[in-house]
């Protein structure tokens, strides 16, 4: 899910910089309330952890790549606000040290794994709790990623319709949705089967010594 | 300083996404180059290896399709695939120039995520380096995928501890320094 920068329309960046600044400034102001002694090691380590998780990328043929990501790890952890602030700061960082997706991509990619991402792994777990713990974390796993998926298939799928030349030929990314949806969605619903493994393990090694994870 | 550098890469960026003339693009990725002088090579290397995967894909299969259609793709190309190696260059030459933890400091809840997802990082580069080279130097013959994931398995769990009592011992570092005084504790 690593958009590189020239892909994306100013039409499809600018407004989602503005959402997503809307976010960063919700999520830094309530930071230090959110933050616990016990929660900042274990957060730097999901983050590390979540940096080298979306080192392997494998490209997808309609648009972007796939790879781990760590969101259902992230957002079963510390919840939704650290879990979006932590995410876009190792995509920032992927972005500035590797070139690994754009600059003009971070609110994108943030939205759809920090946001998205980490709300659809959260409310997953909450619903699927009553079936036990290893089923809702798996859960959470495979649907925050295949949800954060579908956000990214949709902003890349939307470019030709957004910005085209006269002729109608494409200025950006040049597939529509009846491409990119099956080309990116799919690959994350098997890529969410290792997802829901790897927050399972997260939740198991780091959760319980995190004090309950997210609230 | 670094605001100034900041502000003129935002403003590169907006004016690259809204003009679609390659001389623009072959122009800002020039001036980029020459910026960077002696690490110029390697700074163009890093962008194409960066945006070999994802542009190198996308361009193959917009190629073919539009071929497949008897439509012409080489304006599409050029200027896409100038765009993204424009952007990224300059990208990569920003992040070169811009101390990322000094780029934050206005933002003190920022900067202490950034320093401590980028100390893990660093550590977790170097021990994964260890671990690495320590396999090497104990098999004569290159690993086979059981030996690997054994091995993976076991140098990611000692990862984990060891990064999480770096963590730890950095975060009381820290405090005791008083970087992180007003952080409610209970």
């Amino acid at each position: 899910m690593h958009i590189p920068d020239g892909f994306l329309g100013p039409q499809t960046w600018i407004p989602a910089y503005g959402a997503a600044g809307a976010g960063w400034a919700w999520v830094l102001r309530g930071l230090r309330r959110d933050l616990r002694a016990e929660t900042i090691p274990r957060l730097g380590v999901a983050s590390a952890c979540s940096f080298v998780l979306m080192l392997i990328a494998i490209p997808l043929p309609g648009g972007t790549t796939a790879h781990l990501t760590g969101v259902g790890m992230i957002a079963v952890l510390f919840g939704v606000r650290l879990g979006y602030l932590a995410i876009s700061v190792v995509l920032l960082m992927q972005a500035l040290l590797l070139g690994d997706g754009g600059i003009t991509a971070l609110p994108i990619s943030s939205l759809a794994l920090g946001l998205v991402g980490t709300a659809t792994a959260v409310s997953a777990r909450r619903v699927l709790r009553p079936l036990g713990e290893t089923i809702s974390l798996f859960a959470a796993g495979w649907c925050g990623v295949v949800a954060a998926a579908v956000i990214t298939a949709l902003a890349l799928g939307l470019q030709p319709t957004l910005s085209h030349d006269d002729v109608g030929a494409p200025l950006f990314f040049p597939f529509g949705t009846a491409t990119t949806l099956p080309a990116i969605v799919v690959p994350h619903l098997l890529i969410g089967i290792l997802e829901g493994v790897v927050t399972i393990i997260a939740w198991r090694g780091l959760g319980k010594r995190t004090g309950g994870g997210a609230p | 300083m670094i605001m100034i550098w900041l502000i003129l890469y935002a403003i590169t960026v907006t004016i690259l996404s809204l003009v679609h003339d390659p001389l623009v693009f072959a122009a800002v990725l020039a001036g980029t180059l020459l910026i960077a002088g002696r690490d110029a090579p390697g700074l163009a290397r890093r962008a194409l290896l960066a945006m070999a995967l994802f542009s190198g894909v996308v361009s193959v299969a917009y190629a073919v399709s539009t071929l497949w259609r008897g439509d012409s793709p080489w304006v599409w190309l050029l200027r896409t695939n100038l765009r993204v190696m424009a952007m990224t260059t300059l990208t990569l030459l920003i992040a070169s120039r811009v101390d990322l933890i000094r780029a934050t400091s206005r933002l003190p809840a920022l900067q202490f995520l950034v320093i401590l997802t980028l100390a893990q990082i660093r550590s977790l580069r170097c021990l994964w380096e260890d671990f690495r080279r320590a396999l090497q130097s104990r098999t004569l013959r290159r690993p086979g995928p059981g030996t690997a994931l054994h091995h993976g398995g076991a140098a990611g769990g000692a990862l984990l501890r060891r990064a999480e009592h770096d963590l730890e011992a950095r975060l009381q570092a820290m405090d005791a320094r008083g970087f992180f005084v007003d952080v409610d504790r209970s």
